[in-house]
């Protein structure tokens, strides 16, 4: 793997654990929220317990107190229960199921003045009032009673010759006779039949009631429309006591108390220890509440904090949780109510979210700045260390010269690149030195062989004036072969460098070796030389003679490993690629494969001791490097039918 | 030129040529003074460039034989064969070397060098050319080149004057050049490279310098003559003069 792509992999992983380290930050900071809140939540509940504590009064109710429901819209005395619709379900039922009643005040501003009553009646047989029966108790009726604001217990009986508006009169204790005979117009409410029974819908004004607050309602069934007997007697109060039952309002009084600790998004709730709803103040926005129209409250929650524990929950609810916490009210050592402060988390959910979104869009632009400047960077890195490996390779060429010598670019960089870049310089520069020592070797070398070897070439000749023995012709022909091996090193040292000057032009191959083996057939007179293939008409781009000098080597070397008296075959061939062959074959000695790749390199001879020229391998060699020179091959192999060597020069063909 | 001094050469003279050895190794510089003297030759010898161009300053040689290396002075002896080059231009110089690279060859021969020869030399050889160049010299210098005319074609070459024209154009070949070419046109088939070997006059000598040579003296032809094609090569035997 690159260097910028590691470098990309290891920061995009890095970059990818922040948001989940983000996300883990939230969910911190979300329950830390969270946990505040409750903190927060409970002692608001608590203060408000304390402040409680001293209204002891608003709590100290009877349990048969009839409960007052706030209503928030106007009621129209009708008989019917539309109007009721919200709150159907809270009807409080009596005797069996005989009857239930509803009682509501009008919350509205403009209509606080009455209090609104509605009774469902079980009755098979209603018996109506008939003007011939004077007694008033002599028909189906329902009979009110309350203390007025003096103290005194008044009873109203509301009656009815059929359906529609009630009569309503003040009685004496009896029941049966009327007060002052008056028909009381303030009450109105009207009657109507129903399948099981009849409905009653009664409105009545509610100073009446103050400041006592007591109220009792009873159904009086009469039987027979004859005998007009009371049958049965039904009442919301005990018949036996004389206490009226008590009106339980939402307390003004707590309310005031407790408005300016409200706020929209929290709701604070007052219950009694009968677990009725005292007080409901805020919450206007809440979408689930304990409170919320429900006159008794009947989660396990409010159970132990009317046992004196203090509470704090989460209550899942649609996807929302509500946080109630709960305190309790004391009088003295007795529990008498309960504060519930609930708040549901949408708030701190949707500041969570807000911070959340920040987050993700300050990560992801992080991410894409980084990335970017990854990217930049990476790409930098990739086209500097480019950059370098092209100079590098074009510093030397495909043989390891040196072709030119070119700072690298990078050198006065500070960084790894340019400290990569320097040390490659010095190492190139120190090959350089070396590959220029190595180079002058072989000239040195004969400059300062062939100055002893003329010395004595010269003594030689001398001597030879002299005397004329065997010994001084040895010595000379010892001189002219270190001469040959010093001139052939030579050759091969320079071959590149001389190769380089040579010009370039189109030659017919073919006839050059037709005409090349014709004539080493007279120099060779006894050699048998043969030409196989065209003999013109194939075109290579090259020096002819350099190809001659390279023919040389191939011939030589076919000759001095040719059995007597075999042939030695040049044969010219164009394939499909293109590529012009020439094939030089002889018979005799068969080389083994592992030295097959090393002949070409120089100084490595197969040659036995069959000729007394020294050899040095250098023929093969200087061959190989005029074949690359030409864009060609040298390849040596021994003959399928294993009966000699096959040497095969390839070159391109001209174009 | 007026402060320059030089033998006059004579027709049967009696007068002795001076030649100069400018040779750093005193054993090799003795032989080739040895073989001279004994040949009747004045030899002045010098081991470096400072102490050749001193001499010369003096007086000039008829004949300079330069060694190119000199001690520590790599290119000693092209400089001494500039120096004499620009003194007198028709001076002969002849290169005797250890440096036989075919780089070093053209440039020597570019200097105007008469002839190029790498080491070891046969002491033999190096008197015979030396003979043939003082021939040379006392031929072109007294202008009597009316003998000895060959003429092949559009060339017309004199073998004593070393001369050669090219439709009518003179050609400048070095004696080495002029040798070889003289070898081609004497005979009309091809001529094997161990022969033109031979008439270089030279001990050892490799394929390819013959073929160095062979360039050489196509190039000089085709500077007066373009299209001159005459000089044919007879792959893996040798060359040919033909201009069919």
């Amino acid at each position: 793997m690159k260097l910028g792509a590691r470098l990309l992999v290891f920061s995009s992983i890095f970059l990818v654990m922040l948001p989940w380290f983000g996300y883990h930050f939230i969910e911190k900071i979300e329950s830390s929220l969270l946990q505040g809140q409750e903190e927060a939540q409970s002692m608001s509940a608590s203060a408000i317990a304390t402040v409680l504590n001293g209204y002891t009064g608003l709590f100290d109710i009877d349990e048969h107190a009839l409960y007052v429901y706030p209503f928030k819209q106007s009621i129209n005395i009708d008989g019917y229960d539309e109007d009721w619709e919200q709150l159907k379900e809270q009807f409080t039922s009596y005797a069996n199921n005989s009857f239930s009643l509803l009682l509501a005040n009008n919350e509205l501003v403009n209509d606080t003045q009455y209090l609104y009553v509605y009774l469902k009646i079980t009755d098979k047989n209603i018996i109506y009032r008939n003007p011939r029966y004077s007694s008033l108790d002599s028909s189906d009726h329902i009979r009110l009673e309350y203390i007025d604001e003096h103290g005194d217990r008044n009873r109203l009986v509301v009656v009815t010759a059929a359906q529609g508006s009630i009569s309503v009169y003040e009685v004496k204790e009896d029941w049966t006779s009327w007060k002052n005979g008056k028909h009381v117009n303030l009450v109105y409410g009207v009657w109507r039949e129903t399948g099981s029974g009849y409905d009653v819908e009664i409105r009545m004004p509610r100073k009446w009631l103050e400041p006592n607050r007591r109220l009792s309602i009873s159904i009086v069934d009469v039987f027979g429309e004859n005998e007009r007997n009371i049958e049965d007697i039904v009442s919301t109060h005990i018949l036996d006591n004389d206490t009226l039952n008590p009106l339980l309002f939402q307390s003004h009084e707590i309310s005031s108390v407790l408005k300016n600790l409200s706020e929209s998004d929290s709701q604070i709730c007052v219950i009694d220890k009968f677990r009725r709803v005292r007080a409901v103040i805020g919450g206007q926005t809440l979408h689930a509440s304990l409170c919320h129209a429900i006159d008794r409250v009947s989660e396990s929650l409010v159970n132990k904090v009317l046992l004196g524990e203090e509470q704090v929950r989460r209550i899942d609810d649609e996807g929302e949780t509500l946080i109630v916490a709960a305190r309790p009210v004391y009088d003295g050592e007795e529990v008498i109510g309960a504060v519930l402060v609930s708040k549901n988390s949408r708030q701190i959910l949707s500041r969570q979210r807000d911070t959340l979104n920040d987050v993700i869009l300050a990560t992801l632009g992080i991410f894409a700045l980084v990335f970017i400047s990854l990217l930049f960077f990476s790409s930098w890195l990739a086209f500097r260390i480019n950059r370098l490996t092209k100079q590098t390779a074009s510093l030397i060429d495909e043989k390891g010269r040196f072709i030119s010598h070119v700072e690298l670019s990078d050198c006065d960089r500070s960084d790894e690149i340019g400290e990569l870049s320097r040390g490659f310089s010095a190492l190139l520069g120190r090959l350089n030195s070396y590959t220029r020592f190595l180079e002058t070797v072989p000239r040195m070398l004969r400059h300062e062989i062939l100055n002893p070897v003329n010395t004595i070439s010269m003594s030689l000749q001398n001597i030879r004036q002299r005397s004329d023995s065997d010994d001084i012709a040895i010595a000379s022909d010892a001189i002219k072969q270190l001469q040959l091996i010093v001139s052939s090193l030579t050759e091969a040292a320079n071959i590149d460098e001389a190769l380089v000057q040579d010009e370039i032009d189109e030659i017919d191959i073919a006839a050059l070796l037709s005409e090349y083996v014709d004539n080493s057939q007279l120099k060779h007179a006894d050699a048998r030389l043969r030409h196989i293939g065209d003999k013109s008409g194939v075109f290579v781009q090259g020096n002819d003679i350099r190809i001659v000098q390279l023919l040389d080597k191939l011939k030589d070397n076919a000759l001095d490993f040719a059995l007597p008296e075999t042939e030695i075959s040049f044969e010219l061939d164009v394939n499909q690629d293109n590529k012009v062959i020439i094939h030089v074959k002889n018979e005799g000695e068969y080389i083994p494969q592992e030295q097959l790749d090393l002949l070409f390199q120089g100084m490595i001879s197969r040659r036995s001791a069959k000729t007394d020229i020294p050899h040095l391998g250098i023929g093969l060699y200087v061959a190989f490097q005029i074949a690359q020179f030409h864009h060609g091959q040298l390849k040596v192999a021994n003959r399928v039918d294993k009966q000699g060597v096959e040497v095969s020069l390839v070159l391109p063909l001209s174009v | 030129m007026a402060r320059v001094r030089k033998y006059k050469l004579l027709k049967g003279n009696h007068v002795k040529q001076t030649i100069a050895i400018v040779e750093d190794d005193a054993q090799q510089r003795s032989y080739y003074a040895d073989a001279l003297r004994a040949h009747d030759y004045i030899v002045v010898e010098l081991e470096d460039r400072a102490q050749a161009i001193a001499a010369f300053d003096e007086k000039l040689p008829d004949l300079a034989i330069l060694d190119i290396a000199l001690k520590s002075d790599v290119g000693g002896g092209y400089e001494v064969c500039r120096y004499l080059k620009q003194r007198e231009a028709s001076l002969p110089v002849v290169f005797l070397t250890s440096r036989g690279d075919e780089l070093d060859k053209i440039y020597g021969l570019q200097l105007g060098a008469w002839d190029y020869q790498t080491k070891p030399v046969s002491l033999e050889y190096l008197i015979v050319r030396i003979e043939s160049f003082f021939q040379i010299k006392q031929l072109t210098s007294t202008g009597n080149n009316s003998e000895s005319s060959n003429r092949s074609g559009e060339l017309n070459i004199n073998e004593k004057s070393m001369q050669c024209f090219w439709r009518e154009k003179e050609i400048n070949l070095t004696p080495t050049e002029f040798s070889i070419l003289a070898k081609l046109v004497e005979v009309d088939e091809a001529v094997s490279v161990d022969e033109l070997i031979k008439a270089t006059h030279q001990g050892v000598v490799e394929d390819n310098t013959i073929n160095t040579h062979i360039l050489h003296i196509r190039k000089k032809f085709k500077k007066v003559d373009a299209a001159f094609q005459c000089i044919k090569t007879r792959y893996g035997f040798g060359y040919q003069w033909s201009c069919e």
